[in-house]
């Protein structure tokens, strides 16, 4: 099932903010593991990453740096990686909860509503 | 397939262009993203053409997403652009600006000691109009003026009414009789009627018009009487005894009744302390070494009475002279007398002497009568007086002979503590090692204020020269890109090039400082400039490398290449210089600590062949300060060397390395300008305020406790006067 794209849109930076919470990732690796863990169906346009992921960084969310990749994967280059800030645990937390509550609002509406 | 995505990453970000720095992230960002995606098509077969197209298309609508990046980075480029703008307008002409304001506040109250050229700290302190004249601060260099003004303001005032009339003399005794200023004296002796001072000064003057000193036809000193040292080539010649020639009675009589006046007074002082301590309090707490110079000038002007104990030398000299007078016309025991009275005046103004000049000349006059004494009772038949006032003044000699070495010259262990300050301006007198601590702490905060001031110079220098190199290439295009290298990058730089070695000498001076003994800066000076050139070399060169080394990676993480650091060895031709200095230098700090190089084993030296005592000092600063030269030299050489090698390669990023120096440099300037200047001034105030108690008129009023006179006073007021001597009365004159 295709998920409509204001959706998606709007759970880019938790997901993101929930991947880096984890450990540092860089953007294509961001890629990757939401379409691994989703099985496919959160289809994200890997282009429309990028400008969230520099949003989250001058908003102080997220912190970069350029790093030698593992010389087992590419040997001899470079890549960006993004790690989660205090103030970003502190949004994420945030919006834990938010979805929290918000999920459990929306589903309490939307019970019974497919039968 | 690289130049396809480099189009690409190139119309994706053309908005961007106003940040060429992040337009070069972005690209270099997405670049990379492209070049996993295609491996990854690659890996699940598809060709590389068709690897690189499916990638590009997975990054989505190209217009979107440069509308999308943009959007997300318009406010980081205005805030980068703002910071961008602010460093270059700002950070060279900042440390410029640090520099001026360092070297204003280290020169705060330096230059004429006039209310004009006031420590700026003071000013806000509010001194009154009648602060600054009581100071001397009216506008004028002349000293007699400077007192006149105080005296005019407060004409019933002793203690500056005694400055002024001790300022009056200081025309010298060689002045006509009637040119000293007998007015003057005479108001000092109504405003001060306990002060016996003023009514010998009047006993002088009026002796000087009344009668004057000859040599005696008959009386002479034998040669043994001779004060210069049992070494030094005496004229054997015997000198005459001085006598009075009396040619105004009356006058005479006067003087000598003012004479025994002011010895029955209470107090016998010129008062320069009592003012000096006034002077003193008026002032405020000194932060700075030159406010410390502003104390000594303001405080001890006129302070010493040096002009009035030449004058109370000369009335002893004369009341001697008329003892040896009367008993020349038969009045033996007048003469006695004469004497006596001589000798008490000597032991009750040690007994009040404040100064150890006080003392000096109370001894002088104590000790004076005696030799007349001998020759005078020989001639005049009582070989028991005689026998007594050789056995007196052998005495006192050998007591003043003992006390001498104490307050007359400094140990060589104490001189190379003291300090340049205490060995220049109290050089005649001696010095103690814990009078001087303070002082000599101070004046190696100002030699590191001197010294971090000649750092941040060359610092600035080498920007201003780089920042000459940046404007010569921004006219020719591309501009060279300026790179922010990033807080860690710059963190790591802070702490290596920075604070690590200003760390590591700071807590060697300290631990010096506390454990090492204390040796001033006049005897450590070879040491201490070599250390601080080998810091200030270390900081430069790591500065420059860190830096060079920083922007190198950056500028490779955005995808061009300035060159890459240099290693190490294909720079062996300095690193053998450097190592090579660097190894002497080592090898002369530690043998200065540890003997060896320090400037006493030049001792036997000295001996041989006869050296000034200060050719230790000066072959050891002269080595430290050829090493210290050594040491820029090399630093310089390599500095000229690399800059060489930089402007030769201008197509491969060199112009970049200058750019992003720039900066660089000029940040290090203001935080180790405002730092180090900060805690530097902190130091220099601590012990400025210590040392100003110490330099001026406290030190002063306890100098005859504090330098061992104490014992040549307590002799001097308790020894025997004249043995057997009938009271001291005023005789009759040669007329009567």
């Amino acid at each position: 099932m295709d998920f409509s794209q204001d959706l998606v849109r709007g759970t880019v930076v938790p997901i993101v903010l929930s991947l880096l919470s984890g450990r540092e990732m860089y953007g294509y690796e961001i890629v990757k593991v939401v379409n691994a863990r989703t099985n496919g169906r959160l289809e994200w346009k890997e282009g429309t990453l990028y400008p969230a992921l520099h949003r989250l960084e001058s908003a102080g969310l997220i912190a970069s740096r350029w790093q030698d990749a593992p010389s087992d994967e590419a040997p001899g280059r470079q890549r960006k990686y993004y790690r989660l800030t205090r103030r970003g645990r502190g949004e994420l937390a945030r919006r834990a909860r938010e979805w929290a509550q918000f999920s459990l609002a929306v589903n309490a509406l939307m019970a019974g509503a497919g039968r | 397939m690289t130049g396809h995505w480099d189009d690409l990453t190139a119309r994706l970000t053309r908005r961007l262009a106003g940040d060429r720095e992040l337009q070069l992230d972005v690209r270099r960002e997405l670049h990379t993203h492209l070049e996993d995606a295609a491996a990854e098509f690659r890996d699940a077969g598809e060709t590389p053409e068709a690897a690189a197209s499916l990638a590009a298309r997975a990054l989505g609508e190209e217009g979107e997403l440069e509308e999308q990046l943009w959007s997300a980075n318009r406010f980081r480029m205005r805030v980068r652009g703002l910071l961008w703008w602010a460093a270059r307008v700002a950070l060279l002409p900042g440390a410029i600006a640090v520099i001026v304001l360092l070297i204003l506040a280290m020169s705060d109250g330096a230059g004429t000691w006039s209310a004009d050229s006031l420590p700026y700290s003071w000013r806000d302190e509010k001194l009154s109009a009648d602060d600054k004249v009581l100071l001397g601060m009216t506008g004028t260099t002349d000293r007699l003026a400077r007192a006149k003004a105080a005296a005019d303001r407060w004409p019933d005032d002793p203690a500056v009414w005694a400055a002024y009339v001790t300022m009056l003399l200081d025309r010298g005794l060689d002045q006509e009789p009637e040119a000293f200023p007998l007015e003057e004296i005479r108001h000092g002796q109504q405003i001060d009627p306990d002060n016996g001072w003023w009514n010998l000064l009047e006993a002088d003057v009026l002796l000087r018009q009344s009668s004057r000193i000859v040599p005696d036809g008959k009386l002479t000193y034998p040669a043994e009487f001779s004060s210069c040292a049992a070494s030094e080539a005496c004229d054997s010649e015997p000198s005459p005894l001085d006598r009075l020639e009396i040619s105004d009675t009356e006058t005479f009589e006067r003087a000598i009744e003012q004479f025994y006046t002011g010895l029955d007074k209470p107090l016998l002082t010129h008062r320069g302390i009592e003012l000096a301590c006034r002077r003193a309090d008026l002032l405020p707490e000194a932060t700075r070494l030159t406010h410390i110079l502003w104390r000594w000038g303001l405080v001890m002007e006129n302070s010493l009475g040096l002009e009035s104990h030449a004058l109370l030398r000369d009335l002893c000299n004369r009341v001697d002279a008329y003892a040896v007078t009367l008993a020349g016309d038969g009045q033996w025991d007048a003469a006695v007398a004469q004497l006596h009275a001589a000798q008490l005046l000597g032991a009750r103004l040690a007994g009040q002497a404040t100064t150890l000049i006080d003392l000096l000349v109370a001894t002088a006059i104590r000790m004076a009568p005696l030799a007349p004494a001998e020759v005078l009772a020989e001639a005049q038949g009582h070989p028991e007086f005689a026998e007594q006032a050789r056995r007196l003044r052998e005495a006192q000699r050998a007591e003043f002979g003992e006390a001498r070495p104490h307050f007359m010259s400094t140990p060589h262990g104490d001189r190379r503590r003291a300090g340049a300050y205490w060995l220049v301006l109290l050089a005649p007198g001696g010095v103690r090692a814990e009078d001087a601590a303070a002082m000599r702490n101070l004046e190696y905060a100002v030699g590191w204020e001197l010294a971090l001031m000649v750092l941040l110079v060359v610092m600035v220098l080498l920007a201003l020269l780089i920042g000459l190199g940046v404007l010569v290439s921004l006219l020719r295009r591309p501009r060279p890109v300026l790179l922010f290298v990033g807080w860690r990058r710059l963190g790591r730089i802070c702490l290596f090039a920075l604070v690590l070695p200003l760390a590591i000498y700071a807590f060697y001076a300290a631990a010096v400082w506390r454990w090492g003994g204390g040796f001033g800066v006049n005897y450590a000076f070879g040491r201490v400039l070599l250390e601080i050139t080998l810091t200030a070399a270390a900081v430069i060169a790591l500065l420059l490398a860190m830096g060079y080394a920083a922007i190198c990676r950056r500028a490779a993480e955005l995808g061009f290449d300035v060159g890459g650091p240099r290693r190490l060895r294909r720079q062996w031709v300095f690193v053998t210089l450097a190592a090579l200095v660097g190894l002497v230098s080592a090898v002369y700090i530690v043998g200065w600590w540890a003997g060896p190089l320090r400037p006493e084993p030049l001792g036997l030296l000295q001996r041989w062949f006869a050296l000034p005592d200060y050719a230790g000092t000066l072959y050891a600063s002269l080595g430290g300060a050829i090493l210290a030269a050594a040491v820029a030299s090399v630093g310089l050489l390599w500095l000229i060397a690399e800059g060489v090698r930089l402007l030769k390669r201008r197509r491969s990023g060199g112009r970049e390395v200058f750019r992003n120096l720039l900066p660089i440099l000029s940040a290090g300037v203001i935080l180790v300008g405002l730092a180090c200047g900060w805690a530097l001034s902190r130091v220099e105030a601590t012990w400025a305020s210590r040392a100003a108690g110490q330099t001026d008129v406290l030190l002063l009023s306890r100098e005859i406790e504090s330098r061992g006179g104490q014992p040549l006073r307590r002799y001097i007021v308790t020894a025997p006067l004249w043995p057997d001597a009938p009271a001291a009365t005023q005789p009759t004159t040669q007329g009567e």
